[in-house]
């Protein structure tokens, strides 16, 4: 993908994968950027149908994202009927044709925020963030994490 | 009528492999996908590209310190008032974490 905004930049210092070539059309320099098409997308939904229609927060890029990876996954506070999901509210709708599978996954973002469903969890972030302190303790952490989220479902 | 997609997160989760590109949706502290990347972290997942859109935060900091993620792909991964994302600052200071940087 061509970009002339960052040409000239220290970019090129820490991205050898970005190239410059010849404007074929003039005679100025053009950056080039691989495209980002992530093979797989984990993606938390506000609300989802079981096709894979679904409401994401419009703050963030999560849409985007969406169009962009070549699968899917959508966890989801709440699975609703499909004439739910058309009914006016606050965020993006991306459509089934994006969406691979749907997990029904109610709390399935915290300790982070989920708009106007929950806030992030402070304590839980600060017991992370302790843990990380030390590699045994991060590993005893990581263990139980892997266990006590992603039950469940559907 | 349209195919019904709707699995348990083991089932879902059976799609991602070793050594793919997992994208994150999410920003820093909100709706990450924190109980699929758990799910990710128990299947003992090797090798993942993370590629954060465009700012990442938790749950890619938590595949990283499970050593699910030997790459990333960001413009900004911190934990807004908590500070720096730990182990992700930590891994790419040591040189065992792999860098792509859009900042």
């Amino acid at each position: 993908m061509p970009v002339r905004g960052i040409a000239g930049s220290d970019y090129l210092k820490v991205r050898t994968d970005f190239k410059i070539i010849k404007n074929p059309y003039g005679d100025d320099d053009i950056l080039l950027v691989p495209a980002i098409s992530p093979d797989i997308s984990l993606i938390h939904a506000f609300r989802a149908d079981r096709f894979g229609n679904c409401v994401l927060n419009s703050a963030l890029d999560d849409a985007l994202l969406a169009r962009a990876s070549d699968k899917v996954i959508i966890s989801a506070e709440e699975i609703v009927e499909t004439s739910e999901l058309k009914s006016s509210q606050r965020g993006n709708f991306v459509s089934r044709v994006h969406v691979s599978a749907v997990v029904r996954l109610p709390g399935g973002a915290a300790p982070t925020s989920c708009g106007t469903y929950y806030r992030e969890d402070e304590a839980a972030l600060l017991k992370y963030l302790e843990a990380a302190k030390d590699p045994e303790r991060l590993a005893a952490y990581l263990r139980e994490f892997s266990l006590s989220h992603c039950q469940g479902g559907i | 009528m349209p195919r019904d997609k709707l699995v348990s997160p083991q089932e879902a989760l059976s799609l991602v492999k070793d050594n793919i590109t997992l994208g994150l949706g999410g920003g820093p502290l909100a709706m990450n996908p924190v109980a699929l990347a758990a799910g990710v972290i128990g299947a003992q997942k090797r090798g993942l590209r993370l590629v954060v859109a465009p700012i990442g935060g938790f749950a890619a900091d938590l595949l990283i310190a499970a050593g699910a993620a030997d790459t990333v792909e960001f413009a900004q991964l911190a934990l807004e008032e908590f500070g720096m994302s730990p182990v992700f600052r930590s891994r790419a200071q040591q040189g065992t974490l792999h860098t792509l940087d859009h900042t």
